[in-house]
Formats: C-alpha cells, structure tokens, sequence
C-alpha cells in the first residue's frame, strides 16, 4: 500500500513539473510566434535603416534603434565598474555573514522595486532637481540602477564559487589583497560577471517606464548633442506610443515590426550570455 | 635563516585551538609535525605563514622568530610570505600554462625579463623534478597535470619565490608511491639550502627525510607539543604515552 502511495506521489509531482515547465514554455513559444508571425513582414532593410515618418505610420526606425544601443552602452560603462565594486565589497570587505546578508537583502530590494519607482525618482532628481529635462544620460543612470544588483549578485555568486584554495594559495605566495583580486578573482569570475551583465542589458533594453519622463521622446530626436535637453528616440517608447494608436492598420504593423527588432536585440543579448552562463557552471563543478 | 616559535597559541574566539607550541627550525633540516588529526598542525603551519591571523580570523599569540625579527611586527605580508613559502596538501593550479603558473608568484614581486624568466620557469621546474617530463608543454594548461605533477608544479611556484623557509600541508596524503617518492627527493635536495617543517600523517615518510620529529598531542584540550626529539628517539623509543600510543595504532 505505501509503495504504491509512493509511486503515485512520485507521478503527481512529476506529472506537475512537467505541466508547469509546458504552460511557461508554451506561453513564452505563443508570444515568440505571435511577434514572428506579425513582426516579421514589417521588418524591411528600409525598416531598420530609415527614421520614422508621418507620426510613425510610415518610415522606419533607425533612431530608435540607435537610441536604444546608446541607453544599452551607456548602462553598460555605468554597471561594469560599479558591479564589480559590489560585488567585492560584499564578498571580501564586508567582513561578518550578519553584514553581508543586510547587504544582499538591500540588493534584491532594490532588485524588486518597480521599474515606474525609478522613473519617478529620476524624474525628480534629474529632470526636476539638476535641470536636465529629458535626457539620454538620465535614462542610461536609470536602467543603470535598476540592473546594478542583477549583475553585482551574480558576480558575487561566482565570486563564491571560487575555491578558497585558490585564494589562499595566491596569498601564501605574497600577494597583496589588490592582486589576487586582478589575478584570481576577477579572472576566475569573469563568465558569471558577463553573463549577469548580459542579462541585465537585455532587461534594460526592453524598459520602458523609467524612460517615459526622464529620457525618450516619440519623434524629433536623432542622435543627442549633448547632456542636457538631450532626448532619445527608444524601441520600448516607440512601441508603448504605437500601441496605443492601434486602430490604424499601419501603426499597428510597425509596432510589430518594432516589436521584433527589439526581441531579436533582447534574444541576442540573452543568447550571448549562455555560453558564459554555462562556462561559470562548468567551474564551479571542477 | 633560522625559525623560533616561542609560546605561539591560537584562539578562535574564546576557544584554544593550540597552545604553548614552543620550537626552533634551523637552517638545511627538515622538522616533522606528526600527531592525529585535528590537533592543529595545519594550524600551527598557517599561523608561522599568517594566514591565520590575516585570513582566517584566528588570534594568534606568542612570538615568532624570522632572522632573529618577530614576524608580527618586523615583516610585511608580502615580504614575510614570500620568504616563508606554504605548500598545500591539495595542489592548487592556476589557469594557465605551466610557465605561468611558475611565476604567478614571483611577478608580483619583481618584473622580469623574458630570458630571465625562461631560465626561472627552467630551474624552478628542474629543482621540482617537473623538467623532464612537461619540457616540451610548458606553454600548455597545467590543468592537463596529474595530481603528483600538479604538487610539484606548486612546489616549484613556491620555490620561484625563493623562500628560505617551507612548510609543508602534508604534501603527499593524495598521491602514489611514485610521485611520493619524488617529492621526498625534491625535499632532500632543498634542503641543502633550505630549512623544511613537514606536516606528514605518514610516519615512514618522517623516518626517511626529516631529521627531528615534533608530535603533537590533542587529547587534553588544545594541540599541544608533547615530545620532540631526533627520529630515532622518537619513532624508537618513545617516552610519552600518547606518542607511544599514536606510533603502535599508526
């Protein structure tokens, strides 16, 4: 009697894991094919390479995407060195567990705020407060923060991976803290370190409430001359605009077709943070 | 260079982990630390080295002697670390060559030109007895070692620093008789110039190479050295009890 308890206990969560993994994949594979199947006969070489016209029905997006590359990058010089300072912050400076745990809880606190918080606040801070009116550079700092303790956490976490071994060894041998910092750890980190950076660019790329008031315009922006006064055009605005003028057949196709262009610069950030997401396991399994 | 421990505990938190360890190691001898598990040789080895002070958060007390200076206040950590290398019983391996893993130490502590750098990852690996048998792959990962060829690799990364001292982490626990084998000669050519304090659960091994034996005893409380003396007098003719004990179960 208890075996066959067991044994259906066994299928029931089984058979539950198996219909949760479905229902997530199936939904995800639904939106993919739905995007594909709408965005991709709006997408043209004209599309891509051609700035929007007539209040978007017609013309492509080439500053969108370009706004969009400059907010990625800008995050990108913005999170790079301050992750790191994080990340080795927590796991070396911060010397007691009590501490290190504050700290992380702090991290994915700030982790879960909604991204419209960050928009307010910036709003405030940048906009409002330092003069900046709507800004490319607001924006960047923005997703910057949103992002930062993705890619902190997850170079902290292949920082612990590290066997203190490693450590050890480096530090008989004479070195000083700050070298085996540049000779071991960030070495032996790396992949963790770029994949949590890649990821957070992808969820970057795709925001669009941090923008709204701090950084993006819908038309008459190209590329920004400066820092103050100095909007952007953004993929995640020109969709959220475009949407919501759904009722004409032409704004709705280059929503989709911008739609696809955005998920296929959000795929291939995600896709090029696999293989070193991969790579982190592998060492951390040696 | 001569090493004296006078009176060296080591406290985590509150409690002793050893206490009033007190000997010298002096120049071209190799010294055995023998004893049972968990009475705090590797301790005692990480504090003479200070990781155990530095990286563990142990409290370390009493006085130890480096050239006649106290190593808690007379030595920077680099200079100190670099003088007293440790060996570890698990052979750590950078990623890399091999070439650089010989001279992951030694260039952080001084540039080096390429020549002079050829002719140290030769001679390192040569006084290793690693030469012969990886010559025609220095450029190649050293992860591809086997694990008796990877601790020679860490013992000529160490040597590479040119320390006058070496503890030793039971350095051949995880190898065979071979490798064994050739890290006892390594060690009986080192010391020729250099001064050896060798942690070994392998008593054979403290007969054939070391010229004194320090056993340390745990069983009232904190590791403790109960008896000292040359091999003979200790492996022959024990007089502690628990020495006497620890040799006839071993």
């Amino acid at each position: 009697m208890r075996y066959y308890f067991r044994i259906s206990k066994d299928i029931c969560f089984k058979s539950f894991s198996l219909i949760s993994a479905l229902l997530t994949f199936g939904i995800l594979a639904l939106g993919l094919w739905l995007i594909v199947l709408k965005g991709f006969s709006a997408v043209s070489f004209d599309f891509i390479s051609s700035s929007m016209s007539q209040g978007g029905l017609s013309g492509g997006i080439l500053y969108q995407i370009i706004g969009t590359f400059i907010l990625i990058f800008t995050v990108l010089l913005i999170v790079s060195p301050l992750s790191v300072g994080i990340a080795l912050l927590r796991s070396f400076y911060l010397k007691n567990d009590k501490s290190r745990k504050i700290f992380t809880t702090f991290l994915y606190v700030i982790n879960g705020i909604p991204s419209i918080i960050f928009g307010i606040f910036g709003f405030f801070l940048f906009v409002k407060f330092f003069g900046w009116g709507k800004s490319w550079l607001t924006g960047g700092i923005l997703l910057s923060m949103m992002i930062l303790p993705t890619v902190s956490l997850s170079l902290s976490e292949g920082i612990s991976r590290i066997p203190k071994d490693y450590i050890e060894s480096a530090k008989s041998l004479g070195l000083s803290s700050s070298a085996v910092i540049f000779s071991v750890v960030l070495p032996q980190s790396f992949s963790s370190f770029i994949s949590g950076l890649l990821l957070g660019l992808a969820r970057a790329a795709g925001e669009t409430a941090p923008l709204l008031f701090t950084a993006t315009i819908f038309s008459g922006a190209d590329i920004p001359g400066g820092i103050k006064e100095s909007p952007i055009l953004s993929l995640p605005y020109h969709i959220f605009t475009l949407a919501q003028e759904s009722y004409q057949p032409q704004a709705l196709e280059n929503a989709w077709g911008s739609v696809f262009v955005l998920i296929l610069i959000v795929v291939f950030f995600s896709a090029l943070a696999l293989p070193f997401r991969l790579k982190s396991h592998e060492e951390a399994n040696v | 260079m001569e090493l004296k421990v006078k009176n060296l505990s080591v406290l985590s938190g509150k409690e002793q982990i050893v206490k009033n360890i007190s000997f010298s190691l002096n120049e071209n001898e190799i010294v055995a630390l023998v004893g049972p598990s968990g009475a705090g040789k590797s301790t005692i080895l990480r504090s003479l080295n200070r990781l155990a002070d530095k990286e563990s958060g142990l409290k370390v007390e009493g006085e130890v002697l480096y050239d006649g200076k106290n190593i808690f206040t007379s030595y920077s950590l680099n200079e100190l670390r670099r003088k007293i290398g440790l060996v570890f019983q698990k052979p750590c391996v950078f990623p890399g060559s091999i070439y650089k893993n010989v001279l992951f130490g030694i260039r952080h502590h001084k540039s080096l030109k390429k020549s002079e750098a050829d002719d140290l990852v030769e001679s390192m690996l040569k006084k290793s007895h690693l030469w012969r048998e990886v010559k025609d792959r220095i450029y190649k990962s050293a992860n591809i070692l086997s694990l008796g060829q990877k601790q020679r690799l860490a013992f000529a990364r160490t040597l590479a620093t040119d320390p006058d001292i070496l503890l030793l982490d039971e350095p051949t626990s995880s190898l065979d008789p071979y490798s064994t084998h050739e890290i006892e000669q390594v060690l009986l050519e080192l010391k020729q110039n250099k001064s050896i304090l060798l942690v070994t659960h392998l008593l054979q091994q403290g007969k054939r190479i070391s010229d004194r034996v320090l056993f340390i005893s745990s069983s009232n409380g904190p590791g403790e050295i109960v008896e000292e003396g040359t091999v003979s007098e200790i492996f022959d003719n024990p007089k502690n009890n628990e020495t006497k004990i620890y040799f006839q179960n071993s």
